[in-house]
């Protein structure tokens, strides 16, 4: 039973420099809220996007969920996290090599555990019917699980506890060995043994022998019972784990969301296309830094490279980071920073961005930028989605422009979504009458940014070609 | 009804009364304590038997018979689980005589009847369809089909399915707590593992991966376990007198002849292993009888030696020999370290071998019976003592040829050195005529060469490689070359006699001059 399912099979690839590339730490730390525990976790999960649909589906249904019931996720999360710390502070584990240590332990944790349910079971009571998602439902459902059991757990436990004694089964084989010894529940020791007939043997004190005969049995019985109860306790507390874990991204995403909200923007839940689009989509971590509002982009594209150019600082490499992040929190489960958001859900999330300090001109970096991509390449999934950030710039435009050719062609040719910015305007030209989508930085006819990405008439070959028709339309029919 | 007697070591009663081991010099000399202890280890009734001579040529092809058998891997290996299992059936029998409680003894006496009838019923359907030819190995057979067909096996059999059946559902419980156990009959209670398992199936456990916990064993020997199995069986309806009953009823129920068997067997099987360990690297076989006083060795070797150095990837030089029906004496001569003395033990083996009915270090061996083996090696006494030394010397060779006769083998190794180069080819030569009246098969390693010159004498020398001086260890038939051998290696140092003189010719001129 895990809240989340995170399956490691459906994972999304990403690169390393993904989390620096698309400032990815502000969005973490803002979901933290001074809590070590939920900033860790949510950066896991934002960084292990799931490259299946059902999962993202499923993720965002528990989300819906939670939203509506903020404040009982945020009381469960916390009862895991005593719980869980509580079993820390008591040193409470199962080790060692004897049986007999191996009962004690799981005794003890499982008794532990049993006492520390109680708050879980009121939460389900009390609210279980207000959620909907089957990832919830599921969780209630164990939860019912063990508060039907609670009982005969409790009486389980005290048999466990083996406090009045130990109850076998012996068998005999060849020369009388036992064959079998194995523990049984006698539920007449203790209180009414004294009226079955039985036959006592007593230990005279200080026969070391025999009390190492004793000893023998007893490890020996309990052999097999040690193993299946080191494995009940382990499960267990391998499920409550999980749940800490699942609640914990939950927080955080809640954070996330209120001060989002709070800020006055729009968030919604994303659904899966085979192209993009999206209305009012921001950078997130930008939006949480910025005291005043960002600017959003509202596109529909409908090819699969995509190169921006335009002015600098006319928001291309905000851009970039609001696809990046709004993709990684949509494949991750999450709403995403849009009023709309339309995408397709890709099996690897890659960045390549231009390193800031590099502006020269170096063949050693040129070098280090194709070992960065190489490095991409081989990582690469089919159907991903890769950023380029000002990519190859550290040559010049003509080598540069084939090099940038070659790679994003490849790349998009291969069935992935390639985001290119750049300033190789020769490149654009080419690409855009190639059928790559061209998108520049909004300038206004006063010559101010409005930090807007916008389509590119100017490249589209079917503009030119459209506009010729209307104005010697006029012409042609006459 | 007495069995007939049979023994897989000795061909009769007789030879088996009268086994006496042949203790002598030649032990020691031969080096046959380290090979006594290489085989058997620290077992001393099997060096008693690896040193008792057999009587006649027809108590040795008993045994020889035995082991051509032997070479049949199915054969060895049907008789070798037949041993084990005999052998694991004695070892509980003694376990029984060292238990005190009824119970116990009675169970574990039941476990070796049951080990057993499964080591006889096993050989006996092992052995079906085996082709075999000795007679020791045939009247084990018989023997032990006779036994299977006996009226008290069969009865045994049948009383002991009827026990082991009602043990296999035979259980008890007990409550232990602290130092007091309580012991109960059996009743159908829940298991707290299986409780567990339904109690927690919502878990989904099973496939959690958990450490090892430790396995205790117990050794069903304690006398703890022993107390409990007593109460035990106080639960069953008559179970106890039942096994009681079996235990009087039988408890003679291994033959005597199987018994001595395990023994005699066991020695088979470490002769075996050492042999068919040095085969790996060197010939063995199984030696045949001359009747004739002819013997025929091709590439033999001194065994200790082989086995001694086969950890250092040293190979032990072969040789060949072969005595024809008038030749006695032996006299090996040739330079030190040349391998002569261990030629002359290699030998000494395996006529000791071959009387004993053993496998033999050669690739064939046709030797005759010797009754006697006497050895006269070189004391490693101190050399102060010059005058003493040779008179208990001659003392030690007096005697020696006064046991020698037609029947013996007779073994010198560097004798009488202790005197001067006179006296002492004075009285080897003396030595050798009484021998040669003796008609005893004689070998004398000695560095005089003089002595290989003799009449009715055989000389053997120890070959050097002509080119690079080194000793080739093989022995052949040749005259002593004399002082010849001991020239090239003073050569080539410039130590020969006019080597020296002209030295010192020169020193002298260079001196005074």
């Amino acid at each position: 039973m895990n809240l989340l399912r995170v399956d490691d099979k459906d994972l999304a690839v990403l690169n390393k420099e993904v989390f620096d590339d698309l400032g990815v730490d502000v969005l973490v730390k803002s979901a933290s809220e001074n809590d070590s525990f939920v900033r860790e976790v949510f950066k896991e999960v934002l960084l292990s996007p799931a490259s299946s649909v059902q999962e993202i589906r499923y993720r965002q249904e528990i989300l819906k969920d939670a939203l509506k019931n903020e404040e009982v996720v945020r009381s469960l999360y916390e009862i895991l996290t005593n719980i869980l710390e509580g079993k820390r502070k008591r040193y409470l584990a199962v080790f060692g090599r004897y049986p007999s240590s191996l009962v004690y332990g799981s005794y003890r944790l499982l008794n532990y555990f049993m006492e520390s349910f109680d708050k879980v079971i009121e939460i389900k009571e009390k609210y279980s019917e207000k959620f909907e998602s089957a990832g919830f439902r599921e969780l209630f459902s164990w939860i019912d699980e063990v508060s039907k059991r609670r009982d005969r757990i409790e009486s389980f436990l005290e048999t466990i506890s083996f406090n009045k004694g130990y109850s076998f089964k012996i068998g005999v084989g060849a020369g009388g060995l036992f064959s079998e010894v194995t523990p049984v529940i006698d539920e007449r020791t203790g209180k009414l043994s004294r009226f079955f007939r039985k036959r006592v043997i007593h230990i005279v004190p200080g026969d070391e022998v025999s009390e190492r005969v004793v000893f023998e049995i007893k490890e020996r019985g309990l052999y097999d019972l040690s193993r299946v109860l080191s494995k009940i306790t382990k499960t267990f507390l391998k499920t409550l784990e999980n749940l800490r874990f699942s609640l914990a991204f939950l927080a955080g995403a809640l954070n996330v969301h209120k001060k989002l909200n709070g800020l006055g923007y729009a968030v919604s839940f994303p659904k899966e296309s085979s192209c993009f689009y999206f209305e009012e989509l921001f950078d997130p971590s930008l939006a949480l830094l910025k005291p005043s509002k960002v600017v959003g982009n509202s596109l529909s594209i409908r090819k699969s490279l995509i190169v921006i150019t335009g002015a600098n600082k006319g928001g291309k490499t905000i851009f970039l980071r609001s696809i990046g992040l709004a993709q990684l929190m949509f494949q991750s489960g999450l709403f995403v920073p849009a009023k709309e958001y339309k995408a397709p859900v890709f099996n690897g999330i890659f960045s390549h961005f231009r390193k800031e300090e590099d502006e020269r001109l170096q063949r050693g970096k040129l070098e280090e930028e194709l070992k960065r991509m190489k490095n991409i390449v081989d990582l690469l999934r089919p159907r991903s989605l890769l950023l380029l950030n000002e990519s190859f710039s550290s040559t010049n435009e003509v080598e540069g422009t084939e090099i940038a050719k070659q790679i994003t062609y490849a790349l998009r040719d291969s069935g992935n979504f390639v985001f290119f910015v750049t300033h190789f305007a020769r490149f654009k030209g080419m690409a855009c009458s190639e059928g790559a989508e061209c998108l520049s930085a909004e300038v206004l006819k006063d010559g101010r940014r409005t930090f807007r990405i916008i389509k590119d008439f100017s490249a589209n070959s079917c503009y030119g070609r459209d506009l010729f028709r209307r104005i010697f339309e006029e012409i042609e029919v006459k | 009804m007495k069995l007939n007697f049979w023994s897989v070591l000795y061909i009769d009663e007789r030879e088996e009364e009268e086994a006496t081991p042949d203790i002598g010099e030649y032990i020691h000399d031969l080096n046959f304590d380290l090979l006594a202890d290489a085989i058997f280890g620290r077992d001393d009734k099997y060096k008693d038997i690896f040193f008792t001579p057999l009587r006649n040529e027809e108590s040795i092809l008993y045994r020889l018979d035995f082991l051509k058998d032997l070479e049949n891997p199915q054969l060895f290996s049907s008789l070798e689980k037949f041993h084990q299992k005999l052998e694991s059936s004695l070892r509980k029998l003694h376990l029984v005589r060292k238990l005190d409680y009824k119970i116990h003894k009675s169970l574990w006496f039941l476990e070796s009847t049951l080990e057993y009838a499964d080591a006889i019923n096993s050989f006996l359907s092992d052995v079906e369809n085996g082709r075999y030819s000795s007679k020791a190995l045939s009247l084990l057979i018989e023997h032990v089909s006779i036994i299977k067909t006996s009226s008290l096996f069969g009865e045994m059999e049948r009383y002991q399915k009827r026990l082991k059946d009602s043990l296999d559902k035979f259980a008890f419980l007990v409550h232990i707590k602290e130092s007091r156990i309580e012991v109960y009959p059996y009743e159908n209670l829940n298991e707290v593992k299986g409780e567990a398992e339904k109690l927690f199936s919502f878990l989904d456990f099973e496939a959690e991966k958990v450490e090892e916990p430790e396995l205790f064993v117990l050794s069903g020997t304690s006398r703890l376990e022993s107390r409990i199995l007593e109460e035990a069986f106080k639960y069953t309806s008559g179970m106890s007198k039942k096994l009681q009953d079996f235990y009087t009823k039988f408890q003679n129920f291994f033959d005597d002849k199987l018994e001595k068997f395990v023994r005699e067997f066991s020695y088979y099987i470490k002769l075996r292993k050492f042999f068919k360990d040095i085969s790996r690297s060197y010939p063995v076989s199984i030696p045949e009888l001359s009747v004739d006083k002819t013997g025929q060795f091709q590439n033999f070797y001194n065994v200790v030696l082989a086995h001694k150095v086969q950890c250092f990837g040293v190979k032990v030089v072969t040789n060949n020999l072969y005595i024809d029906s008038d030749e006695k004496i032996f006299v090996i001569t040739g330079p030190n370290q040349g391998g002569k003395t261990t030629y002359a033990k290699a030998l000494g083996q395996i006529m000791h071998l071959i009387r004993i009915g053993s496998y033999i270090p050669a690739s064939y061996a046709k030797g005759w019976m010797v009754s006697k083996i006497l050895t006269h090696f070189e004391e490693q006494e101190d050399v102060k003592e010059n005058k003493s030394m040779l008179e208990k010397e001659l003392y030690r060779m007096r005697d020696l040829i006064k046991k020698a006769d037609e029947n013996s083998l007779v073994i010198i190794n560097e004798a009488f050195s202790s005197t001067t180069l006179e006296d002492a080819l004075f009285i080897s030569k003396k030595t050798l005529v009484i021998l040669k009246e003796k008609e005893s098969l004689c070998f004398w390693v000695t560095f005089f060469y003089e002595l290989a010159g003799e009449e009715d004498v055989v000389s053997l020398v120890s070959q050097v490689d002509k080119n690079s001086l080194k000793r080739t260890y093989k022995i052949v038939r040749t005259f002593p070359k004399g002082k010849a051998y001991a020239l090239p290696i003073l050569e080539k140092y410039s130590l020969t006699y006019d080597d020296i003189l002209e030295r010192m010719k020169n020193n002298e001129l260079a001196q005074g001059g």
